[in-house]
């Protein structure tokens, strides 16, 4: 059994302490980081080859490295902890369960980037990590680890909860700033980049809450123990989000790159019944495009094997769907949540996301017409890679991949005017 | 001169300023790109998605508006790939319009008309269930709201965000259901709240004064200038059947940007709206009759002429234009000289630091120039009226002023009445004052003459007919002419370029002028006459928005 790390403290009985914490070896990076230089430490990320977990994967190091050097403005340091991407409660779990390994990520990286404020944007359901995030916050700073003169040094940090209110595009990283800055939660142009020009028009670097509870580790150990776990250009532990026809959903940390059908076997405990088959896999929450269960052999949960597959790593969010699943239900399910929450600031994304839902839902319906399926297709060619940001994407890919590779299923829909599956529980 | 770039666009190397916009280099290259939320006086939005252009060696399609021009960049901007990503945008646009273009103001000067005719399909593969939303929607008290034509480019509200900076419009909801709005008790209620009809792309902002009064393709545009105070904002006057039917403001980075305000761009109502003489009318006794022309302009001049510059004088407004104060100019000088004239101020508010002047004349400048300094603090016109009240002045000529809304004018009306020395020329006169006139005779209005102001920062510009007065009103030049003719100086004219002639080789500030060199966006005097010169020294560009603090959030 792999050493766990990220969810090391997960199950000890008073995790949410900062005494068990402590006792555990916690704060310890914390300590040995305000002693470096903060360059030292990004270098340290930079080489560990940490990439960034809310789901696109860039080089956690390197976004970092584009913090402007002789900028009179201050810094910021943004967590990203609205968690929204269906079929992802990792970041959830790590707050709500080990909040002070969340804290000492956010103040080590905050010192790495020379930020004295650190804002955590959290999904506004999340009462209980609010409050667990909360509670640690004010024990980490009775104990001198936030706020100023942190452990006696000079380093200074502040942080800051701040619960959204809701919606899933304040989880891109612009879309975000806007709604901490008080404003409607509309994804903002770039160029700028947050770096130059993020919160409050202020350099700002905005990581995922489970990217940031790597740097500990990083700090601890090193960069080249860090590069040993997972795979090349994908290093490190990722936490799986397993949920759906499965004995045993929930979070697994595994090396970035194990074995999908490990995964799903292993550690989810197979399909739910024995007499239901595999049927697809969603491998990265619900804007990633979908794998057959043919596709699901030999496939390494990395970002690099992922996108080789046409497909993406995301959250992490692995939605296992057995051959009682029809197809088309459950693409009409993803679309609605994706119409409801197109934030509407571009055309392509704001019509087509609910028209390409309208269509599917009709089809599920019986009301299909020939030629359907073709104007779906087209539809997303349309909203793809001609939006603000990536939402638009998010809602079309998964849309296509489910049409292209289930398109039987479809089309009975449209002949049959109802769904060919038989009834199951 | 600011650095170049040179950047190929549909084959064509186009040379332009480092730092603008794909979207402007195309523009100078001849080939903007469809668009709806670009705007040129508003910050980027980027959200319409219209103007997408491919940039070689780039794998996704560019909005235009959003990317900067660069060295050696290579754009297209109607190749296949761009011409469908295009169509998508419109068709997306298409799906949820009502398309109730019949009944739709902006029908005629739509750009999802213009676009759907030139980018988009034939057909329409749309099938489920449109949006529906509350399509009149009072938003303030000149603006009408029909959601369900909104496309969401939100030019609006960046209108109201960063030019009026008064921040009453915001858009609520989320995605399909988004919509423009204000604020629960919080109206559209600003000075230039008009400018969000004009650069609404569709028909989502329409005019309560003017939705449902006339089809656009029946109106003809008429460049002219405003007359509703000294910044003299360059408009169109839309005309149709000898009727005004709206003010636009018509582009002058000089002077007013793309915008106007409010009450200039009612201003063409009062004409309508205020009782008009058919003809010149002559008092006689307690009964008003109609006279000829030619007998009213005699007596005016007989008796001038009679009381000579010691009992006779003249009241004449400051917006009156340069070609009429020219004749008036002739009339004190040459006809009788030393007559006096008097132009009363008139100013109301504060100059607001945007469009707006305190002074409500449109040829304080030109008045000036002619050599009729404005009475500033209303000296003159108090002791002129004084005059008139002791009996000490017999005789008034009222040209375009209304005396009774003068301070203090009631004894000097009354003596007048008294001694039938009230003479009025001016398109209305108040009825106060209209009741004491021994002689008036009716003139033209804004909108029906043709003509040059001078606006407060010096810049000359025409101000033109677009009806012709329904009484036959001449211009008040013409009506001058017959009166200084009549006392024998040679002043007949054939039109007023000719009177502009006159004056320009008569008065220095005036020398080149003429019609021909003020063109359609003026000529700022003392520039040599240049027509199209650019800023000359001294010269400010229009501002570009109400003073106030910068970047008013997004509602």
């Amino acid at each position: 059994m792999l050493e766990k790390l990220l969810l090391r403290n997960v199950g000890v009985p008073g995790s949410t302490s900062l005494a068990v914490y402590e006792q555990r070896g916690g704060y310890q990076s914390l300590r040995k980081a305000l002693n470096l230089p903060p360059e030292s430490i990004a270098e340290e990320v930079k080489k560990s080859g940490l990439r960034g977990r809310g789901g696109a994967g860039f080089p956690t190091g390197l976004k970092w490295s584009f913090m402007p050097k002789d900028s009179p403005k201050p810094r910021y340091l943004v967590v990203n902890a609205d968690e929204s991407e269906p079929g992802t409660f990792k970041d959830r779990l790590l707050m709500e369960a080990d909040p002070h390994l969340c804290l000492e990520g956010f103040l080590i990286s905050a010192h790495a980037i020379r930020a004295k404020k650190v804002f955590v944007y959290i999904r506004g359901e999340f009462v209980k990590s609010y409050r667990v995030l909360h509670g640690a916050i004010e024990e980490a700073r009775a104990k001198g680890y936030v706020g100023k003169r942190i452990l006696g040094t000079d380093a200074e940090i502040e942080i800051i909860l701040h619960r959204g209110a809701g919606a899933y595009i304040c989880g891109e990283e612009t879309a975000l700033m806007e709604s901490l800055e008080g404003k409607r939660g509309y994804p903002r142009l770039k160029p700028p980049f947050p770096a130059v020009s993020g919160l409050y028009g202020c350099p700002t670097t905005i990581n995922n809450v489970e990217t940031l509870a790597n740097v500990p580790f990083i700090v601890e150990r090193g960069a080249d123990w860090y590069l040993k776990i997972g795979r090349e250009k994908n290093s490190g532990p990722k936490l799986y989000c397993l949920s759906g026809h499965l004995k045993k959903p929930g979070v697994y940390e595994a090396p970035l790159g194990v074995d999908l059908m490990t995964l799903v076997n292993e550690m989810g405990g197979g399909l739910w019944r024995g007499d239901r088959k595999l049927k697809a896999i969603i491998p990265g929450g619900a804007s990633s495009p979908v794998l057959t269960a043919d596709e699901c052999r030999d496939v390494p949960m990395d970002f690099d094997s992922l996108a080789a597959r046409k497909t993406m790593l995301g959250s992490a969010g692995v939605m296992v769907l057995d051959d009682s699943v029809c197809m088309v239900r459950a693409l009409e399910r993803i679309l609605r949540f994706f119409a409801h929450e197109s934030c509407g600031q571009c055309t392509p994304c704001r019509v087509g996301s609910s028209w390409i839902h309208s269509i599917v839902k009709r089809v599920e319906a019986g009301a299909g017409q020939a030629g359907d399926c073709e104007t779906l297709l087209d539809v997303c060619d349309n909203m793809i890679g001609k939006t603000i940001c990536v939402f638009a994407d998010a809602a079309a890919l998964p849309a296509m991949s489910f049409i292209n590779k289930f398109r039987g299923e479809f089309d009975d829909h449209i002949r049959q005017r109802r769904c060919a599956l038989p009834e199951k529980a | 001169m600011a650095e170049t770039i040179r950047l190929t666009i549909d084959g064509r190397v186009v040379e332009v300023e480092k730092g603008i916009s794909v979207i402007e280099a195309a523009r100078k290259a001849g080939v903007m790109p469809p668009h709806y939320c670009y705007h040129a006086g508003l910050s980027v939005a980027g959200n319409c998605r219209m103007c997408l252009v491919e940039i070689e060696k780039m794998p996704k399609l560019f909005t235009s508006c959003t990317t900067q021009a660069a060295e050696g960049m290579v754009v297209f901007t109607g190749n296949d790939k761009v011409k469908k990503g295009v169509a998508g945008v419109e068709e997306f646009l298409l799906a949820n319009h009502p398309l109730d273009c019949p009944i739709c103001d902006q029908a005629g000067e739509c750009r999802l008309q213009e676009y759907s005719f030139k980018h988009g399909n034939a057909g329409s593969r749309f099938r489920e269930h449109r949006m529906n939303f509350k399509k009149d929607v009072e938003v303030g008290p000149h603006v009408v709201l029909d959601s369900e034509r909104c496309i969401m480019c939100t030019r609006c509200v960046r209108f109201s965000d960063e030019v009026t900076k008064t921040g009453e419009l915001g858009v609520f909801q989320r995605g399909l259901h988004n919509e423009i709005g204000i604020f629960p008790g919080r109206p559209l209620d600003n000075a230039y709240s008009g400018n969000v009809v004009d650069i609404c792309p569709v028909g989502a902002l329409t005019l309560k004064e003017f939705r449902f009064t006339k089809r656009v393709w029946f109106i003809r545009d008429v460049p002219s200038v405003c007359g509703a105070c000294a910044t003299g904002c360059n408009v169109n006057l839309g005309t149709s059947e000898n009727r005004i039917y709206r003010l636009t403001p018509r582009e002058n980075q000089k002077v007013n940007g793309w915008w106007m305000c409010d009450e200039g761009r009612l201003s063409y109502r009062q004409p309508m709206e205020t009782p008009r003489v058919a003809g010149p009318e002559a008092r006689a006794g307690s009964s008003v009759a109609a006279i000829r022309l030619p007998d009213a302009a005699a007596r005016i001049a007989d008796r001038l002429k009679a009381e000579g510059s010691h009992r006779a004088a003249v009241v004449a407004s400051a917006n009156l234009t340069v070609e009429d104060l020219w004749l008036v100019r002739r009339l004190a000088s040459e006809a009788i000289p030393s007559l006096r004239v008097v132009v009363p101020e008139r100013v109301r508010g504060e100059d607001d630091g945007f469009l707006i002047r305190a002074d409500r004349t449109a040829n304080r400048k030109g008045a000036a120039l002619i050599g009729f300094g404005i009475d500033e603090g209303g000296a003159s016109t108090r002791s002129l009226l004084a005059d008139a009240a002791s009996g000490k002045l017999t005789t008034l000529l009222v040209l375009g002023e209304d005396l009774a809304t003068l301070p203090d004018s009631g004894a000097a009306l009354e003596a007048l009445e008294k001694s039938g020395g009230l003479m009025i020329v001016g398109p209305f006169a108040g009825a106060a004052m209209a009741a004491s006139a021994a002689v008036r005779i009716p003139a033209a209005a804004y909108g029906e003459f043709e003509g040059t102001y001078v606006n407060f920062k010096g810049r000359a510009q025409r101000v033109r007919r677009g009806i012709t007065p329904g009484a036959a009103a001449l211009s008040c030049w013409q009506i001058l002419s017959l009166i200084v003719e009549r006392l024998g100086v040679k002043a007949a004219y054939a039109s007023a370029a000719e009177v502009l002639r006159d004056l320009a080789a008569s008065v220095p500030a005036f020398r080149g002028v003429s019609w021909t060199a003020l063109g359609a966006s003026g000529l700022h005097l003392g520039s040599g006459a240049q027509p199209g010169a650019g800023f000359i020294e001294g010269e400010s560009p229009a501002p570009r928005g109400l003073p106030g603090k910068e970047g008013v959030a997004h509602g």
